[in-house]
């Protein structure tokens, strides 16, 4: 089944001479489970393309549709509903917010949405990210790794349909870069979890489902393992 | 608490500093919002008291009620007090007018009627009855009531009448004045409240710019643009719980200030006393005005920053977005302030928005300062003006010369003068005292011992221009010292007196000695003014009172006047002229406490002083408060610019240009739209006013001077501040605090 269809999806910044396709004409579609990775230069436009499958920046023109819902249809609000739900991003620099400690960062989603927190969940989840000794340590008080791996708690939470990762690794030494990884390669395993990760280490890229290279803004090459 | 609203609070404790500078503005607005409505209520206040002392408390009085249908009105609900007069009766009233006047004067002022409780058990007869009602508002329902009862009870008809003035203050009728001033209030709040919205949105623009980071990774999990929008205005609503009761307490405390100022300076000016008064619709409409005001100032920005996309508030690039277009720094930029001025320059083009704020505040601030402190300079003039600036204390007038001299003696004056002013000649004649007069002569550099022959000529005149304005120029351009002028005795005056049985004036003419001509030697021309013609305009000649025959210019003795200085009090010269007048001595003796006069038109200007300059200050105030929050901000997003700059090896004193360079450019950028503005602005209220007054625009100069002055200083002082605030954080870890 297919849980990601982007078809002819284009954003274009500035205007004129300083025009830049960052994402140029983009079409392919992931099914669910899959664990893709984007490689690329820097500037080829691999953020660019992750925000716009995660619906937290706004296509030149193209459609992301998401388990068959074309989400910049979506309203504002709708659509912060649908990223809340649906959508788990993780950035390169975690994004943590500095007074929230551990689990309130985790729960974030949780209580945007007014829902109550799925305690097993929860446990679960400090269990497989290593976090039960760390719940109400601030961020600032976390290694790297250790904060990457809240903001992939945080992505979890509400166990969306997709996590977008933006060089999750990037930021990490080697050892934490791993563990992450292998984090993600668990959540797609057990939970069957779809995952597209911006890498541009070949070594991590080379242990996921299927890779996709790009350069200036266009796919150049899609290979499954 | 919800997690948003926790991060709203966590981050106004982390910004404590900008977050009591924006309650700090909400509470002055509010403050200066209740002080308006406050000081209105309590001038309205005083109308009614003063109405009451003068007329009684009452809203109507029911003529000749008979005493067995009183209870109609005592039984009535809607009586809250009453009070009772006897009538007079035909025959007591008689034909006699005076009697009826003063009967029908009497009938309307409170000191003729006393509480019904001491009206006696055996009473007998009709009464004037005067009702005051709970319901103001509904005096004629409740008036006809009343009339039905005792009509149907067969009292019969019954003449009332209403106390208009008293319900006109009591806002039930309409009432000029008091709507004057009510539409003045609404004004002057609608600028407050406008004023305020601008200024306080910016400090939520700013807190919101300054989360944008963390509201677009709110948004990225999926809070929803509703959720943030919530958010600002929850910032809003902190801000305005804190704020609003702050500003109430402030503002009441004004108005006690302001209540006993003004008892202390229109102290003996007024029949009543100024009270403190605040109804208490006056509390809700505060809180109500600066809420709207609050929320309108967070709404903008909570709505902009609903509408970013995520990523565009994560990498922070709408408000602090540069741009990119290409600049040509001109070239002494460079030259005077190095590379420090061209970064300075730069900052300034590619980012305008942020500038903008502070700009505008600075604007406001000026041209309400310039454009009324040029009202009160008229105000001050066109006082000055009437009341004059002149220099005696004291004027007597209708009375002889000789009771002149007993007064001098009795009070032992030392600067003294009496003139009569003859109209027997077509130019102004002065018989002054001639004690006064040698001194005078002699302090204009004429010796005047033979003071019969000296006449000393102030030949000014004033014209006026077509525009209305007036002109002083010489009446005789032609004459110097020593010249003779030919003076044509005047004919006849005419006295009109008015005939008080029959209503008629009459003229009775006065014939003079109307031999031709006579010659005049002007022993001196001058510029000076005797005593009590400091603000005399026209030709007159001053002479001893021996110098012409009193008789040949038949200058009636009564006609003199008495000017005195220097008094130190003048009070018990006035209770004896009281006494004097009471005694009938003199038909038509006039006088007045001049100093008394010209120390209640200065404490009345001092009144507006305060009252316009504190509006000025609290406007500014209110404008720093935003400029402070809006520079600091600033200069505290430019951090990380800072330190890399200083990490690239900028100087301590490159560095110091070129923040001094940017202050410069604030300053000029608002004087420059300010100042016109705010002259336009007291042009403007030149132009309102130059109907009643006789003088031309006065240029500000003091205002624009104070303005740049104070503006230089203020925006140099807080640039300072925040860049101090900058430089004290470590360089590495700026830089490294803000990656994405
Ligand atoms: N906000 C922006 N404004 C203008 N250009 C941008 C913006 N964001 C990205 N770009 C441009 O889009 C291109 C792709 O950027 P990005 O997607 O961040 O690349 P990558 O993540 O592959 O390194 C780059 O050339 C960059 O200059
Ligand atoms: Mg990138």
């Amino acid at each position: 089944m297919k849980i990601l269809e982007v078809e002819n999806l284009v954003k274009t910044y500035g205007k004129g001479e300083n025009k830049v396709h960052a994402v140029d004409h983009v079409s392919f579609s992931v099914e669910e489970g899959e664990f893709v990775a984007i490689v690329g230069a820097s500037g080829s436009g691999k953020s660019t393309l992750l925000h716009l499958l995660g619906g937290v920046d706004r296509p030149t023109s193209g459609k992301v549709l998401i388990n068959g819902e074309d989400i910049y249809k979506l309203s504002d609000d709708a659509l912060a509903i649908f990223r809340r739900r649906q959508v788990g991003i993780i950035y390169q620099f975690y994004n943590l917010i500095p007074i929230l400690n551990v689990v309130e960062n985790i729960t974030l989603p949780c209580d945007l949405d007014g829902k109550r927190v799925d305690k097993k969940r929860l446990k679960n989840l400090l269990d497989t990210l290593g976090l039960n000794d760390r719940k109400s340590h601030l961020p600032n008080q976390l290694s790297g790794g250790q904060q990457q791996r809240v903001s992939i708690g945080r992505a979890l939470i509400n166990d969306p349909a997709i996590i977008l990762a933006d060089e999750p690794t990037g930021n990490l030494d080697s050892k934490s870069g791993e563990e992450i990884l292998t984090l993600m390669k668990l959540s797609n395993q057990k939970y069957h979890q779809t995952i597209i990760m911006i890498t541009h280490d070949l070594e991590i890229a080379s242990q996921a489902d299927r890779v996709i290279t790009f350069e200036d803004g266009k796919i150049i090459k899609d290979e499954r393992a | 608490m919800k997690v948003l609203e926790k991060l709203t609070i966590a981050s106004l404790r982390e910004n404590k500093r900008r977050t009591l500078v924006t309650v700090l503005g909400v509470m002055l607005s509010s403050a200066l919002i209740l002080a308006v409505v406050g000081m209105v209520t309590s001038i309205q206040k005083m109308m009614i008291d003063w109405t009451v002392a003068d007329t009684g408390d009452y809203h109507d009085m029911y003529e000749e009620v008979p005493v067995e249908d009183l209870k109609y009105i005592e039984e009535n609900a809607h009586v809250e007090k009453y009070y009772y007069s006897t009538p007079l009766t035909e025959n007591e009233l008689g034909d006699d007018y005076e009697t009826y006047q003063e009967y029908q004067h009497a009938a309307y002022t409170k000191s003729q009627y006393q509480p019904l409780a001491t009206l006696p058990a055996d009473a007998k007869g009709k009464y004037n009855i005067y009702v005051r009602y709970d319901q103001p508002k509904d005096y004629a329902t409740i008036r006809d009531g009343i009339l039905d009862a005792l009509e149907s009870s067969g009292a019969g008809y019954i003449n009332t009448r209403t106390n208009s003035e008293l319900l006109r203050y009591e806002g039930v009728m309409g009432d000029s004045t008091l709507s004057a001033l009510y539409h003045m209030a609404a004004i002057v709040i609608g600028i407050i409240v406008v004023t305020s919205i601008f200024v306080i949105r910016n400090s939520f623009s700013i807190s919101a710019t300054e989360r944008a980071r963390q509201f677009g990774m709110l948004s990225s999990i999926g809070a929803t643009p509703r959720q943030i929008r919530h958010n600002v205005l929850f910032e809003g609503l902190v801000i305005a719980v804190l704020g609003i009761p702050l500003g109430i307490i402030l503002g009441v405390i004004a108005v006690l200030i302001l209540v006993a100022v003004m008892n202390i300076l229109l102290s003996g000016m007024m029949v009543a006393d100024v009270t403190f008064s605040m109804p208490f619709w006056i509390f809700p409409v505060t809180i109500g005005l600066s809420f709207v005001t609050v929320i309108l100032s967070s709404l903008l920005p909570a709505i902009r920053t609903g509408k970013l996309a995520p990523i565009d508030a994560i990498r922070g690039s709408n408000d602090t977005k540069i741009k990119s277009k290409k600049l040509h720094t001109p070239g002494f930029i460079r030259g005077i302030w190095g590379v420090g001025g061209v970064l300075a320059y730069k900052n300034l083009k590619r980012s305008r928005k942020k500038y903008r704020t502070t700009v505008i505040s600075i604007v406001l601030s000026v041209a309400t300062f310039v454009g009324l402190s040029s009202f009160l300079s008229y105000g001050m003039k066109a006082s000055s003006t009437i009341y004059g600036n002149s220099s005696i204390d004291l004027a007597v007038a209708g009375a002889d010369t000789d009771f002149y001299r007993e007064l001098v003696e009795k009070f032992d004056l030392k600067d003294y003068a009496y003139y009569a002013r003859t109209n027997a000649l077509d130019i102004g004649l002065a018989l002054v005292n001639h004690e006064y007069f040698e001194d005078f002569a002699q302090s204009v550099g004429v010796n005047a011992k033979d003071y019969n022959k000296v006449m000393l000529m102030n030949d000014w005149t004033m014209v006026a221009e077509e525009t209305g304005q007036y002109r002083v120029e010489r009446a005789h351009p032609d004459l110097r010292d020593g010249d003779e002028i030919d003076v044509e005795l005047i004919g006849w005056s005419s006295e009109e007196t008015l005939n008080l049985d029959t209503g008629e004036s009459q003229h009775n003419y006065k014939t003079y000695d109307t031999s031709g001509n006579i010659k005049l030697p002007v022993t001196k021309l001058i510029d000076e003014k005797p005593l009590g013609f400091e603000n005399y305009y026209g030709t007159l000649s001053f002479v001893s009172e021996d110098y012409y025959q009193r008789d040949r210019l038949d200058v009636d003795n009564d006609t003199f006047q008495l000017f005195a200085a220097n008094i130190d009090d003048v009070k018990p010269i006035i209770a004896y002229l009281d006494e004097v007048e009471a005694s009938g001595r003199f038909e038509r003796i006039f006088y007045d406490d001049v100093k008394e006069t010209q120390a209640q038109s200065r404490r009345i200007y001092l009144l507006i002083s305060i009252f316009l300059y504190g509006f000025v200050a609290v406007v500014t105030l209110i404008g720093v408060t935003n400029i402070f929050n809006t520079i600091t901000t600033n200069i505290a997003l430019r951090a990380k610019e800072f330190a890399m700059l200083r990490s690239v090896g900028m100087t301590d004193r490159e560095f110091k240009r070129m923040v001094r360079l940017e202050s410069l450019m604030y300053v000029s950028k608002a004087l420059i739209i300010g100042l016109p503005i705010g002259l336009l602005l007291s042009y403007g209220i030149y132009k309102s006013l130059a109907e009643a007054m006789d003088f031309g625009y006065i240029f500000p100069w003091s205002a624009v001077i104070i303005s740049i002055v104070a503006v230089s200083i203020l925006i140099g002082i807080i640039m300072r501040y925040s860049v101090k605030q900058v430089e004290k954080q470590n360089i590495i870890e700026t830089i490294r605090d803000e990656n994405i």
